[in-house]
C-alpha cells in the first residue's frame, strides 16, 4: 500500500538536465518572489516591465547589473577556488579590505609612475589579499586550526584596522569624515562609456579565464580535484597536495583582494567604511551555486547583479521595504539551490507489494 | 578719480557677468522629488526627523514625495538609484547622509538639470547642496539643562564616531554644562556605531555606573534614554523629541526641525530662484533648523530662564558656543581670546575641551 521514494544519487549529471535544473529553479522562484510582491501591493503587469525588461534589455538596467557583477564574479571566484580543495573562505571581507587598503596605500602615496599606478594598485591588492589568507592557511596546516573561525576572525581584524586608519591617519582632513581622500584620475579605472560600467569588467573576465583554465586545463586543476574529493586518497596516491592547497587557497585570498581594488578604483574611488558590506554572503551563495565553476560564476554573479538592480527597482518605485526585497531575493536563491536535488538525485518511487 | 572710474566701471561689468555666472538654478520640467535614505526612514531618530520634513514638503508645497530607502552608502548602489530617478523625470533629489557626498556630486556633475541637496554632505556645486545645523548651539542650550538638574557633578554623554559634527555636539554640551557649573565633569563615550541600541543601553548604563546622573545621547536610538528611565536617571534625547521613552527622566531633547529648511529651499528651487550656497547650508538656533524639545517635568523655570537668556545671546550674536580663549584639554590654544572657532576649524575638530573625560579613539597621530 505504501508508497516509498528513494533517492538515488546519480552518478553523472547529464548537461541538459542540470541545465534545466537551474532554469526551473530560477523560474519557480521568480514565479513565487512575483506572487509575493504582488500580494504587498505591487502592480503585476509592471513586474515583467521591472524585473525583466528594465534589469537585464534595457541598457541602463544592463549596465547597472553588469556594475554590480564585476565585484561579484571576483570574490565568487575567490570563494570558488578555496571551495575546491575543500577549504572555508569565510574571511573573504577580511581579504577584499585588504586588497582595498593595499590600492588606497599605494594612490595616497603616488607610488610608481602615473601609467603603471592602476596596475600596481591591483597587484598589490592580489598581493595583500594572498598575505591575509596566509596565516589562516598556516594555522591550518602546522595545527589544524579550524580555518572557518580564523579567516572569519581575521575579517573582523581588518575591519578594525581600516577603522583605525579611516579615523586616524588617512582620514580626509578636509571634511573631518571618516573616508580616504579622493584618488587621482589616472588611479580610477576608466569607464567604458556605458552608464557607470568600468574596465574593471575586463578583469573579472580575464580572472574567470584564468580561473577556469586552472581549474579545467592545467595539472593542478586535476590535483585540486582529487584533493577536494578525498584528501587523504590524494596524499596517498602521491599527488602534491600541499602546492595544490597553496596555491588555490592562496589565489582565493588574491582575487577577493583584487575585489576591493576594483571597488575602490572603479566605483568608489576612495576607501570607505562600507564597501565591503554584504561580499562575503553573496560570494559563497554565488561560489556554491556554480558549483565552482568558474564559467558558472559568472553566470551566477550575473543573475545575481540583475536581482540586486531589480531590487533596487522595487525600492526606488514601488517604496517595498529591504525586508521584503531580501525575502524575494532569498526565494529566489533557495528555489534555485534546491531545485538541485532534481539534477543530483534519480527519485525512484516503488509501490510495496 | 580716474582709478575709482575703473574700479566703478570693473564693477558695473562684474554686475553684468555676474547673473549670467551665478544664475539661479532653472528646473527644466515639472518638479519631481525624491528622497534617499540609508537606513529605514522611520528610525526614530536622523532620518525620521528628516522624513518629517519630507512629510511638510509634502502637504505645505502640494508635491508628492518619492522615497527609496536602505540605500547603501555605496556609490554603485547610490548612482544606480539616482539615475533611476532622473531617467523617469525626477528633478529634485535629496539625499540623507554624508556616505552619500561622494557619489551624488559625480551624479550632480552628470546631470546638471537635477537640483541635489544633501544632509550632512560636504560637497557643493550649480546644482548641488549640502545641508546641516549648527548643532552645538542646541548642545549648549541642553548643556545648561543638563548642568543644572545634575546633583552629582557629573554628567555623560554617549556618541557615534570621533568626526567633526560629533564632536562639536558633545564639545558644545560640555561648553554649556560649565557655563552654569564652571567645575562640572563631562563624560564621553563613543559606541563606534550610528545605531546599536543594545550597545547604546549599556553605554547609558556604564556613563550612570561612573556617576553621572545626566546621560545625554547623540545618536538616534532612544535605549540611552530607556536604561537612565530605570535607574531613575535624568536623560537627554536627540534628534527629535524622544519623551516618549523617558517620560519622567527626560529634561529635554535636541532636535532638527528640517522643515523650516528644506520646505523653502524646495519651494525657491520650482520658483527659479534657488541658488547653492558655495559652502553649504550651515545654519543655527536663529534660523530655527535645531533646537530644543519641550521640557521635561523637572525642570524648573529657572532653568528654563537660563536656557531663554543664552538662546537669545545666541541668535543675536553675542555668545559664541566656542569662543576664546579655548583650548583643548591638552592644554593647546584652539581659539585667541576675542575670537571664534572657525567654520573650517569647527569641521575639523579632533579635540575635547577641558571639563570633558574619556578617550577620542584614534585621533589624528
Amino acid at each position: 500500500m505504501l508508497d516509498t521514494a528513494l533517492l538515488i544519487r546519480r552518478q553523472d549529471v547529464p548537461v541538459w538536465l542540470s541545465v534545466a535544473t537551474y532554469a526551473g529553479g530560477l523560474i519557480f522562484g521568480l514565479c513565487a518572489a512575483a506572487l509575493c510582491l504582488v500580494q504587498l501591493g505591487v502592480p503585476a503587469n509592471a513586474l515583467w516591465q521591472e524585473f525583466v525588461v528594465q534589469t537585464f534589455l534595457t541598457q541602463q538596467g544592463l549596465g547597472q547589473t553588469l556594475t554590480a557583477a564585476i565585484p561579484l564574479v571576483l570574490v565568487s571566484l575567490g570563494a570558488a577556488l578555496s571551495m575546491r580543495v575543500r577549504f572555508w573562505n569565510i574571511g573573504i571581507e577580511g581579504q577584499l579590505w585588504l586588497g582595498a587598503m593595499a590600492a588606497t596605500w599605494i594612490s595616497l602615496h603616488d607610488f610608481g609612475p602615473g601609467p603603471l599606478r592602476l596596475w600596481l594598485m591591483m597587484a598589490a591588492a592580489l598581493v595583500a589579499g594572498a598575505l591575509w589568507m596566509a596565516l589562516p592557511l598556516a594555522l591550518k596546516l602546522l595545527w589544524n586550526v579550524s580555518e572557518v573561525i580564523s579567516t572569519l576572525l581575521m575579517g573582523s581584524i581588518a575591519f578594525l584596522w581600516v577603522q583605525h586608519l579611516l579615523f586616524g591617519a588617512w582620514r580626509d582632513a578636509a571634511t573631518g569624515f571618516p573616508t580616504s581622500t579622493t584618488l587621482d584620475p589616472v588611479e580610477r579605472l576608466p569607464l567604458l562609456g556605458w552608464d557607470q560600467l568600468h574596465a574593471g569588467l575586463w578583469i573579472a573576465l580575464a580572472a574567470v579565464v584564468v580561473c577556469a583554465l586552472l581549474t579545467g586545463v592545467t595539472r593542478l586543476g586535476f590535483y585540486a580535484r582529487a584533493v577536494g574529493a578525498n584528501r587523504r586518497a590524494a596524499l596517498a596516491s602521491g599527488l602534491p597536495v600541499l602546492l595544490t592547497v597553496c596555491v588555490f587557497v592562496l589565489g582565493s585570498g588574491a582575487l577577493c583582494g583584487l575585489a576591493g581594488a576594483v571597488i575602490v578604483s572603479g566605483t568608489e574611488f576612495r576607501l570607505t567604511q562600507s564597501i565591503g558590506a554584504g561580499y562575503l554572503f553573496s560570494g559563497i551563495v554565488v561560489a556554491y551555486l556554480a558549483r565552482s565553476n568558474p564559467l558558472g560564476v559568472l553566470v551566477v554573479a550575473f543573475v545575481l547583479g540583475g536581482i540586486y538592480t531589480a531590487g533596487n527597482v522595487l525600492k526606488v518605485f514601488y517604496g517595498v521595504s529591504e525586508a521584503v526585497v531580501l525575502l524575494a531575493q532569498g526565494i529566489v536563491l533557495m528555489s534555485v539551490l534546491c531545485a538541485q536535488l532534481f539534477g543530483d538525485y534519480r527519485i525512484v518511487t516503488r509501490r510495496r507489494a | 578719480m580716474k582709478a575709482p572710474n575703473t574700479i566703478l566701471a570693473a564693477t558695473s561689468l562684474l554686475a553684468l557677468l555676474l547673473p549670467l555666472d551665478a544664475a539661479a538654478f532653472e528646473l527644466k520640467s515639472a518638479p519631481k522629488v525624491a528622497f534617499i535614505y540609508a537606513s529605514t526612514a522611520q528610525d526614530g531618530g536622523w532620518n525620521e526627523a528628516l522624513d518629517a520634513g519630507r512629510a511638510a514638503v509634502e502637504s505645505e508645497l502640494g508635491l508628492d514625495v518619492a522615497v527609496a530607502e536602505n540605500i547603501p552608502e555605496e556609490a554603485t548602489r547610490l548612482r544606480a538609484a539616482i539615475d533611476l530617478y532622473v531617467k523617469r523625470g525626477y528633478n529634485i533629489i535629496v539625499g540623507t547622509t554624508y556616505g552619500y557626498s561622494e557619489a551624488m556630486s559625480e551624479a550632480a556633475a552628470a546631470y546638471p538639470d537635477v537640483a541635489f541637496f544633501n544632509a550632512s554632505g560636504v560637497h557643493n556645486s550649480e546644482n548641488m547642496e549640502s545641508f546641516y545645523a549648527r548643532t552645538y548651539e542646541a548642545w549648549y542650550l541642553a548643556g545648561i539643562v543638563a548642568a543644572d538638574a545634575s546633583e552629582s557633578g557629573k554628567i555623560g554623554m554617549l556618541a557615534g564616531f570621533p568626526v567633526g559634527v560629533v564632536n562639536w555636539d558633545i564639545n558644545g554640551f560640555a561648553q554649556g554644562a560649565k557655563s552654569v557649573t564652571p567645575d562640572i565633569e563631562t563624560v564621553a563615550v563613543y559606541t563606534n556605531s550610528w545605531w546599536d541600541p543594545v550597545k547604546e543601553g549599556q553605554v547609558s548604563e556604564a556613563i550612570l555606573d561612573q556617576g553621572a546622573d545626566v546621560v545625554a545621547t547623540d545618536l538616534s536610538a532612544a535605549s540611552a534614554l530607556n536604561a537612565a528611565e530605570k535607574r531613575g536617571a535624568k536623560s537627554i534625547g536627540y534628534q527629535l523629541d524622544m519623551s516618549a521613552a523617558a517620560p519622567e527622566g527626560i529634561v529635554t531633547s535636541v532636535v532638527f526641525h528640517w522643515d523650516q529648511y528644506l520646505v523653502p529651499r524646495i519651494k525657491a528651487v520650482i520658483d527659479g530662484s534657488w541658488e547653492p550656497e558655495e559652502w553649504g547650508y550651515f545654519e543655527g538656533l536663529s534660523a530655527g533648523v535645531v533646537g530644543l524639545a519641550p521640557y521635561g517635568p523637572s525642570v524648573s523655570d529657572e532653568t528654563k530662564a537660563k536656557v531663554e537668556t543664552a538662546k537669545a545671546a545666541i541668535i543675536a550674536g553675542e555668545l559664541a558656543p566656542f569662543a576664546g580663549p579655548l583650548s583643548s584639554r591638552e592644554g593647546d590654544e584652539k581659539v585667541a581670546a576675542g575670537e571664534v572657532l572657525s567654520d573650517e576649524a569647527l569641521w575639523g575638530m579632533d579635540f575635547f575641551v577641558t571639563g570633558i573625560t574619556g578617550t577620542m579613539p584614534a585621533a589624528q597621530e
